[in-house]
């Protein structure tokens, strides 16, 4: 065993490699420039627009109060006001406008039999792009436990409250809940483990000859449980070959870790709050983002409707309850605040990016960060005139500094989804329901 | 010398019959009223009156034991055979709307034998569904009806084949002569109500359907008297023959056989043999069945046809249409029956004839009765597709299906659209629909095929009274005829169900429920669970996958929610190479005196010099471990890829306790282990699950965990198969501790308890409550329901309980006299404080805002988790309630506001007066009288005007039978979607209808709804779809 190996197992090191301008790696070689990331976070039932959205248009505008707290990086952000999802049926609100925010298409009722969001999430449609070009060809996070039951009045499970990412039109990816546990996948290698890629392949082969001699004496519906588990096999076995060929090319000199501090603070034990958590979910990212472990996050803030209550801002009442106002100015206010601790979230991840350096400027220049809601008014239960903002400048690909207003009948969102996969890259004429692109 | 007859033996016979009319009139009455259907099957005086009745059985869905109506003076009931392991006879739908039959299947009603000699007739009306759940001998397809003896050497029988559906009665002899049979010369076809007699007189056997002549046969045998010690049978009889699912609505035996003519009249009435078409009807029929159809078309075409009578000119039709089939005229025959099909008429000849034109469509033809020279050679119809007569059936039932909507569809919009129109467009608008799709307001077709389940949801709402009498003054009257339209739904007979083509046509499938369980992963709980049970070691949350979703009845278990991801995986896979390493590890140092199971002899192992040696010591236990593990034997070739396995890793340099961790990684993280998967056989149908399958999920169900050793050997040993096997196994795992899983997974999430931590009442009004009361609370949920089951209690119970379960942390936090670490324990309350579920501290905490109760909160979650019935979030526009409890007025005079608003009373009337008795539980779930500085007034008002006060009021109404038979629906629909871990459809309702009706025989046995699902047919049976429609396999189950 060469001594790399042996300094890998020693030091229980992380098996992604931040980009570096001198590194090849593999089979592919790198690209002079440094890799576009995009990452996409929903924060649950909507804004309260007339706080939103801000007056004016064009590159000299005014933050509105909910966006505020974006002042420190306002022209690395760019606001867009009167994006649609007209295909949201206005009858099961918060169910039938999450799940297809990154789709575009119409969420199926159901109480599980026949899931579906109408198409492949925009941020799986990238991942699979990056399938053997990074550790995860994508990592999908939230900051809650998957909401569990059945929504009785419209017979839908709420499942679909919980994910915006699906791979298939009728599978989702299952987010992860636990930072810690993301983090040991993503970085902590234990020393056991790190030479060991082999015995884990070996491994994988015989679960795959048990999964192929099961497979032809199913019915339909076992077959598919049984493909699911193929699939998670074949993404594991990514993982593997990644690694493999990642260590046998790593100059040991040039390998990034996480920082001590990082590892401590993510391996704490002990609860966690909600606020605790959902900071260590955007830590998370950005040392994803860091060591190009991957290239693609999708992250849920709350799950929609959430009963999530905000007494850490001051605000001690369900985050749902308080989205429906009926039109009180005291519960809009309440509205208003915790629509603001989210923003405000946000605009550390977006400080946090720029701090760190990369290629000619910063890792946010070569970001794309979609922020945003399914909902608007979380009262009405709309899903026209959603609140959506982009920050970072994708390699100079997104023009930020500016509020873009559409006005019109239906801008469709997927119009922003569309020209964020011409950004990264992949060049599509259209995407759900999109009828252009933003830029 | 005449012998002196005493008076009784005179008068006997006489009065008999009349002190039965007399005692039962009010009931006849009752059946004989009403149009013309009502009348024809209201015979039933007339035949209680027949001095030749011998026996006659009503099954008005009674349980079989209560046979009724015996002319013979109750000394020969009908009872159900004893046989176990066989379908129990069932309650099914009768003729009319309010009539009920009883089903059968493989289960028999028994009577004594019934003395008959040279002449008798047997009669019977029934509906069958096709095969049953046995096949006959030598693989063919029959079914037994009726019959005394087992109809081979003596005795009678009639029965059905399949799948042509060709009728036929048949009279045993002793050996070497041959048993006599005659078939009928049309199918019997299914879903449809016929009239079937057979009579012997003198060598002539005779077989009528719906009251013609089809079948007949002479001979010089004689009648055969069955033995003493055999039965009259309705049902499976065995010998060689198959059993038919059928319902049976009345069996009458008498002591001579009926002329032609005295059988057409009971079917269409007395009135009948007066006109002349009535012995041209039997004439026909009498040349018919002896092979002379052109004899018999010559008769029967005297008439001109549209001088027909109303009551025989369906069958004279019907007549003349067999006679053209018989005589090969298949074009002009079909054009006949074509013309019949679907009429309306007093005995289900439409849809016979709709059978027949089919049938004859598909070039299936049934042979004619007798060969004769005139007849010439009948050409198949040379369409291009050739259909099998289980395509024919198959047809026929979806063509039944979409008439019987066409005519709802059509009473719909003569008869209730109307109403609807006037009644509820006033307040139901475009701007407020209050949850009503307005298209049903306009739409004839949108409504009839919305589908019944949400019209029992509206007719639901109308019931529950939202809609105050002073806004709707046509809620009475719209409400009955609303039900009694929604009662004449078409919906599928029992065990019948509906299959959709890619272009949306439905149609009947042939088989039982839809449904059965699921393949799927396991759940986090279940991992979590097996892990304990196979390696002893409780994973933490860290170790753990994320959570599940849920779908369905609203369980984890649900199989489509269930995703499996890459992350999900890889998370699992560094799990088990850290937990079967530290596994491995406890096994090679445990002590000598270490009374937990080894996996292999320790010292030894270590000692072992080769690696055969080491492989030799660990095999055995590896096979234990394997079995327990994969939840079956293991196959020798799988044991030797694992030693295999270990072998490689030796090899590679990894010590042993690595080789064996990774062996018992590579068993963990296998499909095998990780789901739960049912290999189908190729040819659709229903098949019984084989043993150790069953027991999966019989573990999954109880324990939320992989079976132990003692099941699988109970599952190797075949004890699982018989019904009695099964409920020894389900008692001993209920009084097992681990089915504690049934509080924590079945209840909190029935409970709606999950997500309970995120609940945080405001710190600054309720300092004192912290998560881990929260978690106690939750735990004293799961304890709560748990006990009900474990010691077998009554689900009533669960809302009326003399005791609250507590451990010494909680009880201090409640207020009650535990020490501080005393464990769970119940504690007996006063009679005006509550126990039960409504009593739970979870359960206020979950309804209430973080600084107040809500009585809206816990009302609506009542009705939702107790009730089964929802009610819709408040239209946007609507202002809410000031936030501080204390400002203006109580929190009951705010919300008198909801009384005054139109908009609001529909639901608010249902919810509140619930969410007041409830009061006197504050947001944290403690007692108190007091709400801030108003005394709490937990009293209300239901809409039926019933004055409820306080947690021992409410449960008082929720005791009340109809809720009580509400909340008992409820909970079992709930515990079967558990149980199947999918949802359901009015098509499981037949399982849910069972298990409500055995609890109400057991005193609502909490532990008797769980050996119920147990043994019911879509728990352990599987339904293989295969292309989607099926006849019934053989499966003794």
């Amino acid at each position: 065993m060469n001594t790399r190996r042996r300094f890998l197992q020693g030091t229980g090191v992380s098996l992604s490699l931040p980009w570096f301008e001198s590194l090849v790696c593999g089979s592919s070689p790198r690209q002079s420039r440094p890799p576009l990331r995009a990452a996409f976070l929903h924060f649950p039932n909507g804004a309260w627009m007339d706080d939103w959205t801000p007056a004016q248009t064009g590159p000299d505008y005014t933050l509105s109060p909910i966006l505020q707290p974006l002042a420190a990086v306002q022209n690395e952000v760019l606001v867009l006001t009167g994006l649609d999802k007209a295909n949201s049926r206005p009858g099961e609100a918060h169910l039938a406008s999450t799940a297809n925010f990154l789709t575009g298409m119409s969420v199926r009722p159901t109480t599980g039999r026949d899931i579906g969001v109408g198409g492949v999430s925009l941020d799986q449609y990238l991942a699979g792009s990056f399938v053997g070009k990074t550790l995860v060809p994508s990592l999908v996070l939230s900051c809650e436990p998957v909401r569990t039951g059945v929504d009785r009045i419209v017979n839908w499970t709420l499942l679909y409250s919980s994910l915006i990412s699906w791979e298939t039109a009728e599978r989702p990816v299952m987010p992860e809940t636990n930072p810690r546990s993301a983090f040991d996948g993503l970085f902590n290698l234990s020393a056991a483990d790190a030479g060991r890629s082999v015995g884990k392949q070996r491994l994988l082969d015989l679960v795959l000859e048990d999964a192929r001699s099961l497979r032809p004496r199913l019915g339909r519906d076992d077959r598919t449980r049984l493909d699911q588990y193929l699939d998670s096999v074949e993404s594991i076995e990514n993982r593997v070959r990644y690694s493999e060929s990642a260590i046998g090319s790593a100059d040991q000199a040039s390998l990034w870790m996480p920082s001590i501090q990082d590892r401590e603070r993510f391996l704490q034990k002990g609860p966690l709050s909600y606020p605790e958590r959902l900071r260590l979910m955007l830590d998370l990212l950005v040392l994803a983002f860091r060591g190009d472990a991957t290239r693609v996050v999708s992250m849920m803030l709350a799950n929609d409707a959430t009963i999530q209550t905000f007494e850490f801002i001051g605000v001690p009442y369900a985050a749902h309850q308080v989205s429906h106002h009926q039109g009180n100015a005291e519960l809009i206010d309440r509205y208003r605040r915790i629509t603001i601790w989210y923003v405000q979230q946000f605009a550390a991840l977006v400080t946090a990016l720029r701090e760190i350096p990369e290629g000619d400027g910063n890792l946010l220049d070569h970001c794309l960060l979609l922020f945003g809601s399914g909902l608007s008014d979380g009262n009405r239960h709309d899903h026209m005139n959603l609140p959506v903002l982009m920050a970072g400048r994708g390699g100079g690909t997104v023009p930020v500094g500016q509020h873009l207003r559409f006005t019109g009948d239906n801008t469709p969102l997927c119009n922003l989804h569309c020209s964020v996969l011409n950004a990264m890259g992949i060049p599509a004429e259209h995407f759900g329901d999109s009828n252009g692109r933003i830029f | 010398m005449v012998q002196r007859l005493s008076l009784r033996s005179l008068l006997l016979p006489a009065v008999m019959p009349l002190l039965l009319v007399v005692l039962f009139w009010p009931r006849l009455r009752a059946m004989t009223g009403g149009t013309i259907d009502q009348a024809w099957y209201g015979q039933h005086t007339a035949r209680l009156l027949n001095d030749s009745l011998l026996r006659y059985y009503m099954l008005d869905g009674l349980a079989p034991e209560a046979a009724v109506l015996n002319s013979a003076g109750w000394a020969d009931p009908l009872t159900a055979g004893t046989a176990p392991d066989r379908r129990a006879p069932r309650r099914a739908a009768g003729p009319l709307r309010g009539q009920f039959s009883v089903q059968l299947d493989d289960q028999s009603l028994l009577a004594p034998v019934a003395r008959l000699e040279q002449s008798f007739t047997i009669e019977f009306l029934m509906r069958h569904h096709g095969q049953g759940f046995v096949t006959g001998g030598n693989a063919t397809h029959s079914g037994s009806l009726i019959s005394m003896g087992d109809g081979v050497y003596s005795g009678f029988v009639f029965a059905l084949d399949f799948p042509s559906n060709v009728l036929w009665f048949q009279v045993g002899q002793p050996k070497p002569q041959p048993a006599l049979a005659t078939r009928s010369i049309q199918r019997i076809p299914q879903s449809v109500w016929t009239h079937v007699a057979g009579t012997w007189q003198d060598g002539e056997l005779s077989l009528y359907v719906n009251g013609m002549l089809c079948g007949r046969t002479r001979s010089s045998l004689k009648y055969h008297e069955v033995a003493r010690s055999s039965r009259l049978r309705a049902g499976y009889v065995g010998n060689g023959l198959g059993s038919a699912r059928f319902d049976l609505q009345y069996l009458a035996v008498y002591r001579r056989a009926f002329s032609s003519a005295e059988v057409l009249a009971a079917v269409y009435g007395p009135e009948s043999s007066q006109l002349t078409e009535f012995s041209e009807l039997l004439k026909a029929g009498d040349l018919l069945t002896a092979g002379r159809p052109r004899r018999a078309l010559d008769v029967i075409s005297r008439h001109p046809r549209d001088a027909e009578p109303r009551i025989l000119g369906s069958a004279i039709r019907y007549r003349r249409a067999e006679c053209l089939r018989e005589l090969g005229q298949h074009q002009q025959a079909e054009e006949a029956f074509g013309s019949l099909a679907w009429q309306d008429s007093p005995i289900a000849i439409g849809e016979q004839a709709a059978s027949e034109q089919l049938a004859l469509q598909a070039g299936v033809i049934q042979p004619s009765m007798a060969e004769s020279d005139e007849l010439p050679s009948a050409p198949r119809n040379t369409s291009t597709t050739t259909l099998t007569p289980v395509d024919v059936t198959r047809r026929f039932l979806r063509q039944l299906e979409l008439r019987r909507v066409l005519v709802w569809k059509e009473q719909y919009c003569s008869q209730i659209l109307p109403k609807l129109q006037s009644a509820c467009s006033s307040c139901h608008t475009a701007r407020q629909s209050f949850g009503l799709p307005l298209t049903i307001l306009t739409d004839g077709d949108e409504a009839a095929f919305a589908g019944i389940d949400f019209w029992q949801s509206v007719s639901q709402k109308l019931d529950q009274r939202r809609h105050d009498p002073s806004h709707c003054e046509l809620r009475e009257e719209l409400c009955q005829s609303l039900q009694h339209w929604i009662a004449a739904a078409p919906v599928a007979g029992l065990g019948e169900q509906f299959s959709e083509d890619a272009d949306g046509t439905r149609y009947f499938d042939l088989g039982w429920t839809a449904g059965s369980g699921n393949g799927r992963r396991l759940t986090r709980l279940e991992l979590q669970h097996a892990v304990r049970d196979l390696l002893g070691i409780e994973l933490t949350d860290d170790q753990l996958p994320p959570s599940d979703g849920s779908g369905g009845e609203g369980f984890d278990t649900n199989a489509s929610t269930l995703i499996t991801s890459g992350p999900w995986l890889n998370l699992w896979l560094r799990t088990l190479q850290k937990v079967s390493l530290q596994f491995v590890l406890q096994q090679l140092e445990r002590s000598e005196n270490d009374p937990s199971p080894a996996l292999f002899d320790a010292e030894r192992l270590q000692g072992a010099a080769t690696l055969d040696q080491q492989l030799a010591l660990i095999r055995p236990g590896l096979a234990q471990f394997l079995r327990q593990a994969w939840r079956r034997p293991p196959q020798s070739a799988e044991i030797e890829q694992i030693l295999g396995y270990f072998r490689e890793c030796r090899q590679s340099d990894s010590s042993l306790e690595d080789s064996l961790a990774q062996c018992l990684t590579r068993i963990l993280l296998s499909p095998r282990f990780l789901l739960v998967l049912e290999p189908e056989p190729d040819q659709p149908g229903r098949y019984r699950l084989d043993d150790f399958q069953y027991a999966t999920r019989l573990a999954l169900f109880l324990w939320s965990s992989i079976p132990d050793h003692a099941l699988l050997e109970a599952a190797a040993a075949g004890e699982l198969r018989s019904r009695a096997g099964v409920l020894r196994q389900v008692r001993r795992m209920l009084a097992d501790s681990r089915s504690l899983a049934l509080g924590r997974s079945f209840a909190i999430q029935w409970l709606g308890l999950q997500q309970m931590e995120v609940q945080h009442p405001d710190q600054s009004l309720y300092p004192d409550f912290n998560p881990q009361i929260s978690a106690l609370m939750k735990e004293q949920a799961a304890r709560t329901v748990w006990r009900v089951f474990s010691e077998r209690r009554s689900l009533g119970e669960l809302l009326a309980s003399d005791a609250v379960l507590v451990n010494g942390r909680l009880a201090q936090w409640y207020g009650l006299p535990l020490p501080h670490d005393a464990d769970w324990q119940p504690v007996r309350i006063t009679a005006d404080s509550g126990a039960g579920i409504l009593a739970l501290g979870a359960v206020h905490v979950l309804t209430s805002y973080p600084r107040r109760t809500s009585p809206v909160l816990r009302g609506r979650w009542l009705l939702e988790t107790l009730l089964g019935e929802t009610v819709e979030p408040p239209p946007p526009g609507v202002p809410t309630l000031r936030e501080s409890s204390s400002q203006h007025g109580s929190l009951k005079e705010q919300m008198e506001q909801h009384r005054e608003d139109p908009d609001c009373i529909g639901c608010h009337r249902l919810m509140d007066p619930l969410g007041f008795a409830l009061e006197n539980y504050d947001p944290v779930g403690r007692f108190r009288t007091m709400d801030g500085e108003f005394p709490v007034d937990a009293s209300g008002e239901l809409p039926d005007g019933t004055r409820v006060t306080g947690l021992p009021g409410l449960i008082s109404v929720l005791q009340q039978s109809q809720r009580h038979q509400q909340f008992v629906r409820l909970f079992s629909r709930r515990m079967l979607g558990y149980a199947l871990g999918r949802e359901l459809d009015h098509f499981d309702d037949s399982v849910i209808d069972y298990c409500v009706e055995r609890l109400g025989q057991s005193g609502d046995s909490a532990a008797v709804l769980l050996e119920e699902i147990s043994v019911s047919a879509p728990f352990r049976s599987r339904y293989a779809v295969g292309d989607g429609r099926t006849l019934l396999k053989n499966s003794a189950l």
